[in-house]
């Protein structure tokens, strides 16, 4: 009396693929699950229990052994409840073993023996290959976007039951199919006035460069940061699928269609814990903030307020594109490359105009000491936002709409793919010698920023990132000029006052 | 008792101003009426303190190159002496003789807008040029920049002229080895050097706040004219301010834009009757000094800017503006705009700060 029914678990964004073994022998009536499962795992027994019972099944009433093999690895999550229960009524003969060899069973099971769904049904379909899968009608969709061909459905256990036995039909999903995601982004002619920092954000877009606002309550910045996922391209097939990995996986929403096809625009709250920030947990391994946000934008407001050890956590996914989570017993890497976008007050009171600030000195002074030097430094551009005119504000003639400036920023990202090979944020310093040369004009305004001591090595290669941006923006695919420098300049506000009397 | 040991007098003084439980009007008394070795004796046995501690304070005032002077000695400020609330013992580095300079006190807040310090140091500097000592407080923003204008006077100044520059003159809140702000420390030793540096607290002496008001007693009553660069409503230079009034010190104030807050306190003060500052020539005026003297000094050292860029600048002269502004008002490409402000920042016509720009202006 021995079934062997196929699952997956999952670690990080990959499924794992399990093998559910149930023994059922002679013995004292029990039910023993063994094969380092955790704590919703080992609930699973009563789970199953009542909803097969529910579901007009019969309880074996003997020693019901069940295994998770590879047993040295751990187990989590919910997943494994269909297949469990699919497990004792083949070992106790209630359905035949034959009819199971080439299905795969992904899902939660109510007491009353309804499918729920999982979280992280597509990356656990994943991980099933050359199966049907058996998922649970919610988990449909992004199930699909893993393996378009090999998904079934039912509503309950007797429904999965009646249509392995041929008695029954699975339920059908391709009507949900084909609702093409629409995009949900604010459109930036809502933007008024802001010539710079809508400047700001499509060479941010453009070139793929990190952006901090800087500026008074009020001013518009999360207005402006909540419309520039808007301003990215959608994301390819490749991205997609990812990105849709890791909401599935992170148990995030997902949109009509299932398959992520715009960019996503993630804005944790600034009491984010590292591990919500970049990812981890007990043993699933759960992506967090910094890889959900994957092709898109990591909006953080209120830079300041985070964490210092959460803001420095992010310095490996900015510099690799990646987060490698290494924990005892397992380690993970999870696909992290996102646009950051910050947002701070110049000083606690929110500053405003030179001399209207009524902050003490050393409150000012640790307010900026906590964006740490290495951290401002990923910034390439960071932008004075001041708060938008009356007359601006009351002027009825709309901002230039999202499509218009997405058409420029796709063909500047066209550029750089041809040129480099990537966006223009990711230009090496050698690259940069030979893909954006200086006009000696340019040369000597940025001589003297370096001779001043305003600009620091690190800053001068990513004032050249900048205005390379810039000038494919203006379709120069040339030297950089001199005007060009100064913008890039001006979009690099100095943060840390220095003394300005001595 | 005899001086068994041979200490000099200023350092019973010294020593008596540390004595815990020694108010200022007790010390003041006991200094003004009787030898400051007697007064220590006398004091003293009220204490379980022995005489070592003269010898200390002897030392250390040797060691950190501090002089001492008391209300006793002939050679005590005669402005502070007929003060009302004098300080019985002074503590200072450089020469008490910059006090026989014609002397105008600066003070101002400490977080001013660049154009408040580049006021502020222009002061300086043409104060310095016209013989005419600065008492200030040597605080960051307006006090620190009125001293540095002057530095930066006598480091163009050619050696053999510097006789006949104006001294700066720093009171400060804590003991003249404490260096309070840090960033000051630089001007700190070069005013010990050229001038005189001053507080009334000993060796050791930390700045709490309480003691800042003490100091700026000092500050107005070392003045002759008392000017406020740039204040808030509320602050420090206020409180010298009433303390000069106190003291019947004509007090002047330097006029701001209504829209700028740390133009308050000096609006404010010409509402209630100050004069108004512009120039240095209005100081003349007040100290009754013949104020042509310095129309040959008054040059303009920056090269003056494009003609392109005068209405960039002009947009700049009524208090910061952002360049959102001066794109939208101006009505001129972004790249323009940026282009003439850094040219008229690398000319030193313009500043920026967190991104608002500000026009400098004569």
């Amino acid at each position: 009396m021995f079934s062997s029914i196929r699952s997956a678990t999952l670690l990080g964004i990959q499924g794992t693929p399990i093998s559910v073994e149930v023994h059922i022998g002679s013995g004292l009536p029990g039910f023993t699950v063994v094969g380092l499962p955790d704590e919703a795992c080992r609930e699973a027994r009563d789970r199953v229990r009542a909803a097969l019972l529910s579901s007009g099944a019969e309880w074996p009433n003997k020693k019901i052994t069940v295994n998770l093999a590879p047993s040295s690895q751990r187990k989590g999550g919910v997943g494994l409840d269909l297949a469990l229960a699919m497990g004792i009524l083949a070992a106790s003969g209630q359905i035949p073993i034959d009819h199971l060899a080439e299905y795969s069973f992904v899902a939660e099971l109510g007491l009353d023996g309804s499918l729920r769904p999982v979280p992280g049904a597509a990356p656990l379909v994943a991980g099933l290959r050359d199966t049907r899968v058996v998922v649970a009608p919610p988990n449909a969709r992004e199930a699909k976007v893993a393996s378009p061909r090999s998904i079934h459905c039912a509503g309950t256990l007797r429904e999965v039951v009646l249509a392995l036995r041929g008695d029954g039909e699975w339920l059908d999903t391709s009507s949900q199919e084909s609702m093409k995601g629409t995009t949900h982004f604010a459109d930036m002619s809502d933007v008024r006035g802001q010539p710079t920092a809508r400047l700001a954000a499509e060479i941010a877009a453009a070139g793929g460069h990190h952006i901090l606002f800087v500026g008074s309550p009020g001013a518009g910045k999360t207005m402006i940061a909540e419309r520039l996922p808007g301003l990215l391209p959608p994301l390819t097939n490749e991205e997609a699928v990812t990105a849709t990995m890791i909401h599935s996986a992170a148990g995030a929403s997902l949109p009509p269609g299932g398959l992520i096809t715009f960019p996503p625009f993630r804005a944790p709250h600034h009491s984010a814990s590292m591990i919500a920030m970049v990812g981890g947990g007990s043993s699933v391994l759960r992506p967090g903030e910094a890889s959900l946000a994957h092709g898109g934008v990591l909006f953080l407001d209120e830079v300041g307020e985070f964490m210092p050890s959460v803001l420095d956590a992010l310095r490996q996914p900015l510099e690799e594109g990646e987060v490698r989570i290494a924990r005892a017993s397992a380690g993970v890497t999870l696909p992290a490359r996102f646009l950051l976008v910050g947002a701070t007050n110049p000083c606690p009171c929110g500053g405003g105009a030179p001399g209207a600030c009524v902050c003490n000195e050393t409150a000012r002074a640790r307010y900026l000491r906590r964006l740490s030097g290495p951290f401002l430094d990923r910034f390439d551009l960071r932008v004075a936002v001041a708060m938008t005119g009356v007359e601006e504000l009351l002027d009825v003639r709309e901002g230039e709409p999202t499509a218009i400036v997405q058409e420029r920023v796709a063909r500047v990202r066209q550029m750089s793919l041809h040129r480099s090979g990537g966006v223009n944020a990711r230009l090496s310093a050698q690259e940069l010698d030979t893909y954006a040369p200086l006009t000696n004009e340019a040369r000597n305004v940025l001589r003297r920023e370096l001779e001043l001591g305003r600009l620091t090595g690190r800053g001068y290669h990513r004032i050249r990132r900048v205005a390379r941006t810039l000038a494919d923006l203006s379709g120069n695919d040339g030297e950089i000029p001199e005007d060009t420098i100064r913008v890039a300049l001006l979009l690099r506000t100095r943060l840390h006052e220095r003394d300005v009397a001595i | 008792m005899s001086n068994h040991l041979g200490l000099p007098a200023w350092a019973y003084a010294a020593a008596l101003s540390q004595l815990e439980g020694m108010t200022p009007k007790k010390l003041r008394i006991a200094l003004l009426h009787e030898d400051p070795e007697d007064a220590w004796n006398r004091s003293i046995s009220d204490y379980p303190i022995t005489e070592d501690s003269v010898a200390r304070m002897f030392e250390c005032c040797e060691e950190k190159n501090m002089q001492v002077v008391s209300i006793a000695d002939p050679t005590y400020p005669r402005t502070l002496r007929y003060d009302p609330t004098p300080p019985a013992v002074l503590f200072y580095r450089g020469s008490l003789a910059a006090l026989q300079q014609r002397r105008v006190g600066i003070v101002g807040t400490r977080s001013p807008t660049p154009s408040g310090v580049y006021t502020a140091r222009e002061f300086g500097e043409q104060l310095a040029a016209n013989e005419i000592a600065v008492v200030s407080g040597l605080a960051r923003g307006i006090d620190g920049a009125v001293h540095h204008g002057m530095k930066l006077h006598y480091d163009e100044a050619l050696p053999s002229t510097s006789q006949a520059l104006g001294k700066p003159i720093g009171v400060v809140a804590c003991g003249l080895d404490v260096v309070y702000p840090k960033s000051n420390a630089g001007l700190w030793n070069w005013v010990g050097e050229n001038g005189l540096l001053l507080s009334e607290y000993g060796p050791g002496v930390q700045p709490e706040p309480y003691r800042f008001p003490q100091r700026n007693r000092i500050i107005a009553a070392l003045s002759e004219v008392v000017v406020v660069v740039e204040s808030r409503e509320s602050g420090g230079s206020m409180l010298t301010v009433a303390e000069a009034i106190r003291r019947n010190i004509e007090v002047f104030a330097v006029p701001g834009s209504p829209r700028v807050a740390s133009a308050g306190g000096t609006n404010l003060l010409i509402q209630q009757g100050c004069g108004p500052v512009t120039s240095v020539d209005d100081l003349f005026a007040a100290l009754a000094l013949d104020h042509r003297r310095t129309a040959g000094s008054s040059y303009e050292t920056r090269v003056p800017p494009d003609a392109h860029d005068l209405d960039v600048l002009h947009e700049c002269q009524d208090g910061a503006v952002t360049l959102d502004h001066l794109v939208l008002s101006l009505r001129r490409p972004l790249y323009d705009i940026a282009v003439s402000l850094g040219r008229l920042e690398a000319l030193g016509w313009v500043v920026d700060t967190n991104g608002w720009w500000e026009a400098l202006m004569r």
